[in-house]
Formats: structure tokens, C-alpha cells, sequence
């Protein structure tokens, strides 16, 4: 997503790069908007009998400051699901990925910003002989 | 016995090659009844007729799984393949199938998935002593 022209253009930066934290939060001197992404949140197996897969969930949740219109967070809500949803684009070191999913945006405001929640299911297998 | 260590093997080449990411399989063995009651008895009385056996394997889909290449060959060319079933990494018989069915399945946003239907041509053989 770091790469992606649409995020870039609707984030704030944070220490030279783009505002994305993948962490529980976001950094406490970070500038609205930007994203954090939280998870797995669940996973769960998606093995057979010869193979080794998982199946997990990530939340993206994007915050924009209560002083900007819906729209922007919207936006970047819309961004977030046009870099993920149906991408091809995912790597995973000795995995191969077979499913993205996005789901949402749903609201999820905060006291002190305006914020819209996402969940990316994502299958993937692990590669022979990895 | 854990169904996970029921697995299938099928004749590639010259080697005997493991279906890939398998997630199920089946297999069934029949025995047509032949009805010889009569009038003699209210009971009916049955002999064993033809015996039959055919094996159903699902499994994720790969394109590049060797074995699904076999098993689509022979297939659409009309051939035999040698199946081989195995326990706990231990190979238990084998039989020269006909292959009836080929599925693919592509549900969106989901693994695709691949069904194999085998019938026996005669009967298994055991390889265990």
C-alpha cells in the first residue's frame, strides 16, 4: 500500500513516509489522516491433507480529523479497498496467495477522528518446499 | 484411522505420483444381487453378482500438479491409470482405473477446487502381506 498513488495522495506522512502503523495504534505525535492496521485478528486453518494453508483476517481502519468532510475518509476507505480487494499484488515469503477479500468500509469513529474499518481475508498456502 | 492419512496415489510416467493437496476421498466397493427366490420359499434368496469398486478423490486445484495432467489425459484419451491408495504412508492395493469424471470447480473468491471420479477396471490388489 506504501506504493499505492491513491493512499499517497489522501495520507499525511510519518517519519518520512507514508502514515500506515501496523500496530493496535497509530504513533502519538502522528498527523491525521492515516491508517492503522491491526491483526491477524483470527486465523484459522486452511489445510488438506497434503498441503498447508491459512486463512486469516486483518483490520485496516483509516482515520481522517473530525474538521474534514465524510469524503475524505471515505476516500481513503476507497483507496484502501481498491490497493487490497482482489489483488494480485500480495507477497508472502514461502506462501503463495490464492484469496484477497475486502470487506466494509463500516463506521468507526473515535472521539478525536473520524474513522472507517475494513477486514482483509486473506488464504494462502505455503509453497513446496518452503 | 485419521482420514487425513488416506491418500491417493496415480500412475505418472513411470512413477507413482501423490494427488496434490487432497481434502477428500472415497471409495466404494458393490455387489450386485442377483434374486433367485422362488416359490419354495417365502424368504427371499439372493446370490452375489458383479462386483464393482469406483474411488472419488476431491483436492484443491493446481494446474500444474502433475498428476491432475494424468489424470485429464487419460481422461480425454480414453486410457487406463493405475491408482494406488495408501495408509499412514503405507501403500495398502492398487487397481488400473477408467477415469469417469474430471471436475473443476472455480467459485469466486474462493480456492478452486478438483473432483476425480475413478472406476476400477477388475479388482484391487492388495500390497500389503
Amino acid at each position: 500500500m506504501l506504493a499505492d498513488g491513491a493512499l499517497q495522495a489522501l495520507l499525511a506522512s510519518y517519519n518520512s513516509t507514508l502514515a500506515i502503523f501496523a500496530s493496535r495504534a497509530a504513533a502519538g505525535d502522528a498527523e491525521l489522516p492515516y491508517l492503522v492496521i491491526s491483526g491477524p485478528i483470527a486465523t484459522r486453518s486452511a489445510d488438506t491433507k497434503t498441503s498447508r494453508g491459512v486463512q486469516t483476517w486483518y483490520d485496516v481502519r483509516c482515520y481522517a480529523a473530525l474538521s474534514d468532510t465524510p469524503g475524505e475518509v471515505d476516500a481513503i476507505a476507497g483507496a484502501v479497498r481498491g490497493a487490497l480487494h482482489r489483488t494480485k499484488l500480495l507477497s508472502v515469503d514461502g506462501y503463495r496467495i490464492e484469496v484477497v477479500e475486502v470487506t466494509g468500509p463500516v463506521a468507526a469513529d473515535e472521539e478525536r477522528a473520524q474513522g472507517r474499518a475494513l477486514t482483509v481475508r486473506i488464504i494462502m498456502r505455503e509453497q513446496e518446499g518452503s | 484411522m485419521n482420514g487425513a492419512d488416506v491418500l491417493l496415489y496415480v500412475e505418472v510416467g513411470a512413477s507413482l505420483t501423490i494427488l496434490g493437496s487432497q481434502t477428500g476421498m472415497s471409495i466404494d466397493e458393490t455387489t450386485d444381487e442377483i434374486d433367485v427366490s422362488s416359490k419354495d420359499s417365502r424368504a427371499g434368496r439372493y446370490i452375489p453378482g458383479r462386483y464393482g469398486s469406483t474411488l472419488t478423490c476431491d483436492a484443491l486445484f493446481e494446474d500444474d500438479d502433475s498428476v491432475y495432467g494424468a489424470l485429464s489425459a487419460a481422461m480425454r484419451n480414453g486410457t487406463l491409470i493405475t491408482a494406488r491408495v495408501y495408509y499412514d504412508g503405507v501403500a495398502q492395493e492398487e487397481a488400473d482405473c477408467i477415469v469417469t469424471k474430471v471436475t473443476r470447480d472455480a467459485p469466486d473468491q474462493a480456492p478452486a477446487t478438483l473432483s476425480v471420479d475413478l472406476r476400477v477396471d477388475g479388482e484391487w490388489v492388495s500390497l500389503v502381506s
